[in-house]
């Protein structure tokens, strides 16, 4: 129980009724009805009548992808890779570049429910007072079993509207992944990789030309193998992240070769990196990468997502929305 | 066309303007020299008595407190005969930034959300700093960024992501799907204190400069709302800026109502402040 409701999974006081969309919570059949003693909050809770809306703003848990899977077919992207690829810093940008105005082939920026978390992960990459920026920090590894959400709506100019969902999980995920499928810690990366209608594997340059190169070289080729296992028509795009830093053309070789030693259906390569560069185009690259697996996934797509408690015969449900 | 159900609802932060904006028209409305008309005074005139006041000495109007809540409905007609309620809340601009940061809306507000057919957002581009970020002004070198400190500084929401989220929470509070382009409630995003934005900026439409400054919320606003059911006018309600203390005789002289202009959403300037109306009557 949440609050003053007898539903586990309502929580109120955070982000409305989840079950009957009531206004008034009073009104709720399952508001306050086994905690018929607390007489006086139930008076207070009718004095002081909130329309709460039902996102927090933050990086989304799976729950709050209700309203989201409830209302249309939600696009998740699965962001993949090793510690400190640039995966996070790949999602600041998207999101800076698109408050900057920019679009996705044909589709503009229409909006968010993690608007929070968006500009708290791209606030690393805003400049501040004292004129100081950093990239973002390590994405903490915790007990979650589902990654952080962030949640991108779009609409091109025919009026068409998409959403998309990218992971925002910890590398650590998956470098347990690889070793071992069933470690509990690689919970999150398996659910990621069932789940995911795209995926991007995130080759970190940095690390390809400095000490580390053998290590990272492995840690890529081994997470490609996990991804390309049952991976069907799902696009697969490696982006080489940080490629304002030269890496050996062997390098590079070794890798691409590795991913494509089997057929692979839909997959592509996109250089990225957090500075534009002269005619390289990393920005724009990052804005490719998105369009093209809109345009791939266009087409053909995995069922709606499951999520728990979404009953997709309840059409009154179909019709909440934001 | 009669149309009484044509309520239009005033949406601005703090100092966005709206008090001397309510002031202005209704001097105007009140006048019976512009296009729109009111039909008889209201009967309490309480929200604008201290704006007209300070305006009529030629000074500006304090701050709106941050409870009140009252609403004032004006009866309005147009030369034709037609006759619409332009309905003017009067709040403290901090509930709108509580809107947000608390993420609910309160009894009065949802009231308000539901009743109106049309929105007047109104920001003042002139006080938003631009975001400065990779995107627009590019990283220091590698080495530069090692030596930097970890920032302490926290979060605050961008402008864009501010806009964006009070523009998602009204929609949810009224219950309007964005599945498809919204049509209802019709928005006029209003670029207030326009007289103070640079001057090559005062020489640009209106559209242009909501892009220029705030790229991101122009997206978000040109996708959802259909074309034809948004726009975006320039406003200086005084024209020039006024003291709180020290009268400006030029006002006193003429009247505010001699004062005041708005840029159309084609870039004309308009000095029939009641011409605002417009936008929400015509397509």
């Amino acid at each position: 129980m949440a609050g003053n409701c007898s539903k586990e999974d309502c929580h109120p006081h955070e982000t409305g009724c989840n079950h009957e969309g009531c206004d008034v919570l009073t009104d709720c059949k399952f508001y306050g009805k086994d905690v018929a003693a607390k007489t006086d909050d139930v008076n207070k809770a009718e004095e002081d009548f909130f329309v709460r809306v039902p996102w927090t703003g933050n990086t989304m848990g799976l729950q709050d992808l209700n309203i989201l899977s409830s209302n249309s077919k939600v696009n998740l992207i699965g962001i993949t890779g090793a510690a400190s690829a640039g995966k996070t810093t790949f999602l600041a940008t998207l999101y800076c570049l698109l408050r900057q105005g920019a679009s996705i082939g044909d589709y503009s920026f229409a909006g968010s429910l993690t608007l929070g978390g968006w500009e708290s992960i791209a606030w690393y990459l805003s400049w501040k007072q004292h004129n100081s920026i950093q990239f973002p920090p390590h994405t903490s590894i915790n007990a979650g079993r589902a990654p952080g959400l962030l949640h991108l709506s779009l609409r091109n100019t025919t009026g068409e509207r998409k959403e998309l969902v990218f992971t925002d999980a910890p590398g650590e995920w998956f470098e347990h992944w690889i070793a071992n499928k069933n470690d509990p810690n690689a919970e999150g990366a398996v659910w990621i990789h069932r789940n995911a209608d795209a995926f991007l594997l995130f080759a970190d340059c940095e690390m390809l030309s400095g000490n580390e190169l053998g290590k990272a070289r492995q840690q890529t080729k081994l997470v490609a193998d996990r991804l390309k296992y049952l991976l069907g028509k799902r696009p697969f795009g490696l982006i080489w992240s940080k490629a304002d830093i030269e890496v050996d053309e062997l390098i590079r070789e070794q890798i691409s070769g590795h991913i494509q030693n089997s057929p692979l259906e839909n997959y592509r390569e996109f250089q990225t990196s957090v500075r534009e560069g002269e005619q390289e185009g990393f920005h724009s690259n990052i804005l490719s990468s998105i369009e093209w697996i809109m345009q791939v996934t266009g087409g053909e797509t995995n069922p709606p997502l499951m999520v728990s408690r979404h009953n997709t015969e309840d059409l009154f449900l179909s019709k909440r929305s934001v | 066309m009669t149309n009484h159900s044509t309520r239009i609802m005033i949406i601005g932060g703090p100092d966005a303007g709206k008090t001397h904006f309510g002031g202005q028209l209704y001097g105007r409305l009140n006048t019976k020299k512009d296009r729109y008309k009111i039909v008889s005074p209201p009967e309490n005139l309480t929200i604008f008595k201290e704006v007209l006041d300070s305006l009529n000495e030629g000074k500006s109007a304090g701050h709106t407190s941050v409870s009140t809540h009252n609403n004032l409905d004006l009866e309005i007609e147009r030369t034709a005969g037609e006759k619409f309620v332009f309905s003017f809340p009067d709040y403290g601009g901090e509930q709108i930034r509580s809107m947000v940061g608390d993420r609910r809306i309160d009894k009065e507000w949802k009231k308000q959300v539901d009743e109106s057919t049309g929105w007047l957002l109104m920001v003042r581009l002139d006080k938003i700093l631009p975001v400065e970020d990779v995107v627009s002004r590019g990283l220091p070198e590698q080495e530069v960024l090692k030596t930097r400190q970890a920032e302490t500084e926290p979060m605050k929401l961008s402008a864009t992501a501010f806009y964006i989220e009070l523009l998602q929470i009204l929609l949810f509070a009224k219950k309007m799907p964005t599945r498809h382009q919204v049509e209802f409630p019709k928005l006029s995003f209003v670029i207030s204190c326009w007289d103070l934005l640079d001057q090559d900026e005062q020489g640009m439409m209106p559209r242009n400069v909501l892009r220029k400054r705030l790229p991101g919320l122009w997206s978000f606003i040109s996708s959802n709302w259909r074309e034809g059911y948004w726009e975006v006018i320039g406003l200086s309600s005084t024209e020039k800026s006024l003291s709180l203390t020290e009268p400006d005789m030029d006002y006193v002289k003429k009247g505010p109502e001699s004062f005041g202009y708005l840029i159309t959403s084609k870039g004309e300037k308009e000095s029939d402040l009641t011409q605002i109306i417009a936008t929400f009557l015509e397509h």
